[in-house]
């Protein structure tokens, strides 16, 4: 299912520091930093979108998206940008994900997140449908 | 391919490790297949770039993977009447440049070869937006009325209807876009079927933007759910070789016009 995530501010991290670091970590499960060319280093997953406000950013998501998982992989980073899991989705997320050869981005989206469709998106401002005259 | 142009076509990611690699043209001035299908073995290969070939480095990119383009499929080329075609996902797959002011010329010629799956949407074939909200434009079909459109502006003008799952060859002519001017779009497609709307222009485009293949480079939205084999833009009309380069494409991915 393809929609978005709405990201919101944790801590230090901005809306969009968070959701641009939590791409940029789901990138690096499938080309960990040790192994990266140089074109890598700004290698990202999922699209990150602004809202007119210019405070609330978005994560452009596809649930199905397939992530193949280096031997390499490490998921520490990734973890503590994505605040919402439960210790007992993190402990399943890890075994997952690292026992896994790939995996849906579904299955590692927090019980508490929400994706939300084009619909809503539009209905609460964050870009318009392009119109033309009848 | 131009002949003058030597880089490569196009830069793809394989999915199974995001390795990169460019893949350029074989000796018959083809998409480079063999090298293309050695890289991607059997997975799939996506277009992270689709390279200028005008000189102008106005190359297309997409750096977000689930956002590229594919173009090999478990092992096999995508192809589109027996060509290489890049397929966009209807959901959030674009190529887009840096800068450029391609678009935002008041007279225009852009053609395009291109195929959608559906005609129940609206869906993006190409755009050159702008910074601002009202000067970009786009070619995208609303429904299965293909239109002419000003980017984050609510008007524009519908062209022709055109049929789902069907390889198109659209040349259009654009006059008079910027402020104040009567703008003129004629569409052909596949040489012929003539359609031409008239309008008064918005506000001139100021500064660069992204032009885009596929989807809305201004909004990030409205992905084509289809196939796009060829792209050329040229800032200005070029009426005396529109057939010339109509046979051209024609003749190249063999199809009728």
């Amino acid at each position: 299912m393809n929609g978005y995530i709405i990201v919101l501010p944790e801590g230090t991290l901005t809306s969009e520091h968070r959701a641009k670091a939590i791409t940029r970590e789901l990138y690096n499960i499938t080309a960990p930093l040790v192994t990266q060319e140089p074109y890598q280093k700004d290698g990202t997953v999922f699209g990150v979108i602004e809202h007119p406000d210019g405070i609330q950013f978005a994560l452009q998501v596809d649930t199905e998206y397939n992530i193949p998982v280096s031997p390499m992989a490490t998921l520490e980073k990734l973890i503590t940008l994505m605040l919402e899991l439960s210790e007992a989705e993190i402990r399943q997320l890890s075994s997952y994900v690292l026992n896994s050869q790939s995996f849906p981005f579904g299955a590692i989206v927090p019980s508490t997140t929400t994706v939300r469709d084009q619909a809503y998106m539009i209905e609460h401002g964050w870009f318009p449908e392009p119109e033309t005259d009848e | 391919m131009r002949t003058a142009y030597t880089g490569s076509a196009i830069r793809v990611r394989r999915s199974s490790d995001n390795t990169e690699q460019d893949i350029g043209f074989n000796v018959f001035g083809e998409l480079d297949t063999v090298s293309l299908l050695a890289f991607a073995g059997a997975g799939d290969a996506f277009v992270k770039t689709w390279y200028d070939q005008s000189g102008n480095s106005n190359d297309a990119t997409q750096t977000t993977t689930a956002n590229q383009p594919k173009i090999v499929s478990s092992g096999a080329v995508i192809v589109e009447n027996g060509k290489p075609a890049v397929e966009f996902d209807g959901s959030n797959d674009g190529l887009l440049t840096s800068g450029t002011t391609l678009m935002h010329e008041s007279d225009y010629t852009a053609i395009f070869l291109a195929r959608t799956n559906n005609v129940t949407s609206t869906k993006i074939f190409i755009s050159g937006g702008s910074s601002g909200t009202k000067e970009g434009r786009v070619f995208f079909h609303l429904n299965d009325r293909l239109t002419q459109g000003f980017l984050g502006a609510s008007t524009g003008s519908n062209l022709q209807t055109i049929t789902a799952n069907t390889q198109n060859l659209y040349y259009t002519e654009n006059t008079g876009f910027h402020t104040g001017e009567t703008y003129e779009t004629k569409v052909y497609i596949d040489g012929g079927n003539l359609a031409t709307a008239t309008g008064t222009g918005l506000t001139s485009p100021t500064g660069t933007s992204a032009f885009a293949i596929g989807i809305n480079g201004h909004l990030n939205s409205g992905t084509l759910d289809g196939k796009i084999q060829e792209t050329i833009i040229y800032p200005s009309v070029i009426t005396a070789n529109r057939t010339g380069i109509e046979t051209n494409i024609a003749t190249f991915y063999d199809i009728t016009i």
